[in-house]
């Protein structure tokens, strides 16, 4: 089961700042509700986990983190993330494509393609509300982000 | 014509209320979980979350160290005992528990056993199953692409074919089509469905180490069939199995191939000596056990100008899932699909269906029909109504113009089949009567000028039941015929066996009404027993409206043996020859002197205790059926709809259905039946499918998705019937069971076809939802 989800935000944060971020994985992660990267495995893969809940159900990915493409000049990243559910539940890979672009009065806007795939038991039970959870967590996400760069550390 | 007999007595014809009913009612039925035995423990399968993939290890360390766990079985553990395959009842095999790869969402992977219910469940989830997953074959139309993926290694043929069969004169059939007048076409879609019985699948195996006994408690359709498998598969001398199937909620074809839950409880019951129970949640039940139909069909008729029809050809890709599990008996792939040319008198037909593999549930079990003849009632039913809108003819007119007519019973088909009897037009003409046919029509044409959807739908259908034939039919080589033991005690009441199983039909109340019938003893006097293989003769089950064809025929026939001996015991009471004795239900007198008489009450008592010199004592007989043929039991159903243009909702407002199956033995159960078996239609037309998504994924597993019908979608049934009996049945009955299922889809899809003729529309595949029609509203 596929679900894709486009959606557009703006921040008043300059380009760089919100590159900075979302180039970073260790710091994009924890915008990503219920992620958590683990391990290092090397320049551009990393071990992490997902835990998402529907309804009475839930699953915790545990998988890998890549980032597949990062192209600073045109400021699009390109990642992509696989798990596989702890209790045989079944599997889930996420690719998201970010991709940034400078306002003329100083903000920017992030147009962010989630694709998600899921195989097994959550896919069968949350078919009808599936696309909703992937679009709140997606939402959570943006959200995230902005608060995020409202906020530097 | 059946002479009825007093309501005292309650044969064929009373509506008498079901003996059954009584427990069920108060909630003292007993179930397959109801059973508990001391020691037993529970057992919960692990099952595969992806479609296909390839297994790389199991690890069921952590499973086995939850408290309470007592054993997790995988594949390999069966392979040793060579078990990690079985046979299925289509000539294929299918893994009771997956080695090397898995093939379908759910299937089978490990069995963890536990002292109760939460630790085997518990356990279950720690058994850590390493896949590699595999690219998946959803699509049956890729099935045969040369990159396909290959989902059967262990099979010689590197491909995802499973049959090719054919039947009819195809050189005759193309050339009927080069010079036919008229030639329509439909691809109709038989959506995978499943029978989602109220009951789930489940079992209580307990092996007894002393008496080498093994006692399956099995919700088992077909029992005796189901010990002969464990015997043959398992290597268990066959004397020392026992099924028992108990009270059985409901089974619809979906209890009758042996699953690998049961195969698992036996084994692990083997190796524990312990009772092992096993019972299905709802999910697995819809996700991995017997799913129905998924024929995707293409129907051409060749027909003259006048609408005569020349000849039917009919191309059907079949859907088989993973393995080949069709639970049919017959000697054909496509079981009785042949039965595709309906009620019509088709000159020539040629029928060719090719089965194939995909990563799907194993199954194409026979849901409430037949083996395939829903599947063939409904393209028919469709294809009439799209030659009526070529021709634009009144569908009702068209099916009357090639109705076989009654007077050419027995009818021998194009494609094969001996129709036993039919009249075809008289039901037809009740139910235009019923639903006020010429009426529907002019406010059919008033609303369209006000652009309302109206639509009327018709299916005449003709069934084909009672499997079966020995010629015909076998499982595993045994025939098809069932059984039936009577025995009368001393005070003239009665109790038979059955090599049937009741999973609801009522069996206990209309088999007792035809020994009353035949014998003159109370129906309420005669207990009916099935499902014990210890104590009941051999049969093959209950499917395919094939009880009364068959058992109900056995019964009917042991219970003549009974009289005759009777009638032997009534001469030596009356001191009369036995050519002197007349029969009236309940008892024999002499000729001409009425008030000199004996009760079949006053002869079951002489029977053990003034027997006539040289006669055997007791009172009891018997017969093993061997139907001649099968029987064809037929109706017009109508369906009249209205369709709201804002939402695309369907409102069935009216449906009647005239049915003949024959003399009847119990007209409350028979009107039941029909009202289930049309609510079932009305579910698989408007609400059901077991949908996959291109991953794999069973988007129909729980019933959230896979939508029963209540009292709320449930419209009003209006019932009729005609009466042409079965000439070679005992008593003239033909089953009715399934006729409501098989014959109401058509009708349906039909209505809301016709509501929507006028924009264009010729088919649309189930389910129809409302989003199906809106969507067409909205192009």
């Amino acid at each position: 089961m596929a679900i894709i989800l486009e959606k557009t935000f703006c921040t008043p944060a300059p380009i760089e700042d919100v590159w900075k971020l979302l180039s970073d994985p260790m710091r994009v992660v924890t915008c990503v509700p219920g992620a958590h990267i683990t391990e290092k495995i090397n320049g551009d893969s990393y071990k992490g986990s997902v835990r998402m809940t529907m309804g009475p159900s839930s699953a915790s990915f545990e998988g890998t983190i890549q980032i597949v493409r990062i192209d600073e000049k045109a400021r699009e990243i390109e990642i992509l993330g696989r798990g596989k559910d702890r209790v045989g539940k079944g599997s889930a890979s996420l690719k998201m494509t970010g991709k940034l672009r400078s306002l003329p009065d100083g903000w920017t806007e992030v147009t962010g393609v989630s694709e998600m795939n899921v195989v097994g038991l959550l896919a069968q039970i949350g078919s009808r509300v599936f696309s909703h959870v992937a679009d709140f967590m997606f939402n959570e996400f943006t959200r995230n982000v902005q608060e995020r760069l409202a906020k530097p550390d | 014509m059946i002479q009825k007999t007093s309501p005292e007595i309650g044969g064929m014809g009373h509506s008498m209320k079901r003996k059954e009913d009584g427990r069920f009612i108060q909630g003292k039925g007993n179930y397959v979980d109801d059973v508990n035995l001391p020691g037993m423990v529970y057992a919960q399968m692990v099952r595969s979350p992806y479609a296909h993939a390839r297994l790389k290890s199991i690890n069921t360390e952590a499973a086995m160290k939850v408290p309470g766990v007592l054993a997790v079985i995988t594949g390999e553990d069966l392979a040793k005992a060579n078990l990690a395959w079985m046979p299925t009842l289509s000539a294929d095999k299918q893994m009771v528990l997956a080695t090397g790869k898995v093939l379908f969402q759910a299937q089978e992977v490990a069995f963890v056993v536990a002292e109760d219910r939460y630790a085997a469940a518990d356990a279950a989830e720690l058994v850590d199953v390493d896949y590699e997953d595999l690219p998946v074959l959803v699509d049956p139309h890729k099935a045969l692409d040369a990159d396909a993926p290959l989902l059967r290694e262990d099979r010689p043929e590197k491909n995802n074919h499973i049959f090719h069969w054919e039947v009819g004169d195809k050189a005759a059939t193309d050339q009927a089509f080069k010079d036919a007048g008229v030639v329509v076409k439909v691809n109709a879609l038989s959506p995978r469905c499943h029978p989602a019985p109220l009951e789930t699948c489940g079992c209580v195996a307990d092996y007894n180490k002393a008496t080498e006994k093994l006692t399956v408690w099995l919700t088992s359709q077909a029992p005796h069939a189901h010990r002969t498998v464990f015997a043959l598969v398992g290597g268990i001398p066959e004397q020392n199995i026992r099924v028992i199937s108990p009270d059985i909620g409901g089974g619809f074809g979906n209890k009758v191939p042996v699953y690998p839950g049961y195969v698992c409880a036996v084994v692990a019951s083997l190796t524990l000596g312990r009772p092992v129970k096993w019972i299905e949640t709802r999910s697995e039940n819809l996700q991995s056990t017997g799913f129905a139909r998924d024929y995707h069909m293409t129907a051409e008729i060749a027909a003259g100008k006048d609408g005569k029809v020349k000849a039917l050809r009919v191309k059907t890709l079949a859907d088989h899932g993973a393995f080949n599990a069709a639970a049919q008996p017959t000697k054909f792939p496509a079981g009785l699909f042949s039965i595709c040319t309906g009620s019509y008198e088709f000159p020539q037909a040629f029928c060719e269906v090719d089965g194939v593999y995909t990563n799907k549930a194993p199954g194409g079990i026979a849901y409430r029909c037949s083996f395939r003849v829903t599947e063939a009632a409904y393209l028919i039913e469709r294809a009439v109504d799209v030659l009526a809108d070529e021709l634009k003819m009144d569908p009702v007119e068209l099916r009357q113009k090639n109705f076989i007519p009654a007077a050419s019973f027995p009818y021998l088909s194009p494609l094969g089949w001996t129709y036993d009897s039919g009249d075809y037009h008289a039901a037809m003409k009740m139910a235009l009567d019923l639903v006020g046919y010429d009426a529907l029509l002019k406010e059919q044409a008033e609303k369209r000028k006000k652009g309302e959807l109206m639509g009327i739908g018709i299916s005449s259908f003709t069934e084909i039941v009672g499997a079966g034939p020995s010629h015909t039919f076998d499982i595993l080589g045994i025939k098809m015929f069932d059984s039936a033991e009577i025995r009368i005690h001393p005070t003239g009441k009665a109790i038979c066996r059955m090599g049937t199983k009741s999973q609801g039909q009522g069996h206990e109340t209309t088999y007792a009404q035809i020994v009353a019938q035949e014998l003159g003893i109370p129906a309420k006097d005669v207990q009916v027993e099935e499902g014990d293989t210890d104590t009941a003769p051999y049969g093959l089950g209950t499917y395919a409206s094939r009880s009364t064809p068959t058992s109900g025929a056995a019964t009917a026939m042991a219970a003549r043996k009974i009289r005759e001996k009777a009638r032997k015991i009534a001469a030596f009471l009356l001191e009369v020859s036995e050519q002197d004795l007349e029969w009236e239900p309940g008892k024999f007198f002499v000729k001409g002197a009425p008030s000199k008489a004996k009760t079949i009450q006053e002869i079951a008592f002489a029977a053990y205790t003034n027997i006539p010199p040289g006669l055997e004592a007791g009172l009891e007989a018997v017969n093993y059926y061997d139907p001649p043929n099968l029987t064809f039991p037929f109706g017009t159903y109508i369906a009249v709809v209205d369709i709201d243009k804002g939402t695309g909702e369907v409102k069935v407002r009216r449906f009647v259905a005239v049915d003949d199956c024959g003399n009847i033995i119990n007209p409350m159960i028979v009107e039941g039946q029909i009202h289930g078996g049309l609510t079932e239609g009305l579910a698989i037309a408007f609400m059901q499918e077991i949908g996959y998504d291109e991953s794999g994924n069973v988007q129909g597993g729980t019933f959230m998705d896979y939508l029963i019908p209540t009292a709320v979608e449930t419209p009003h049934w209006e019932t009729g019937k005609t009466t042409t009996p079965s000439p070679h049945h005992p008593f003239g009955a033909k089953g009715v069971g399934e006729s409501p299922n098989v014959g109401s889809p058509a009708a349906f899809v039909n209505a809301v076809v016709d509501a929507l003729s006028h924009l264009g529309v010729r088919h649309i595949d189930m389910p129809i939802t409302s989003a199906k029609v809106w969507s067409i509203l909205n192009q």
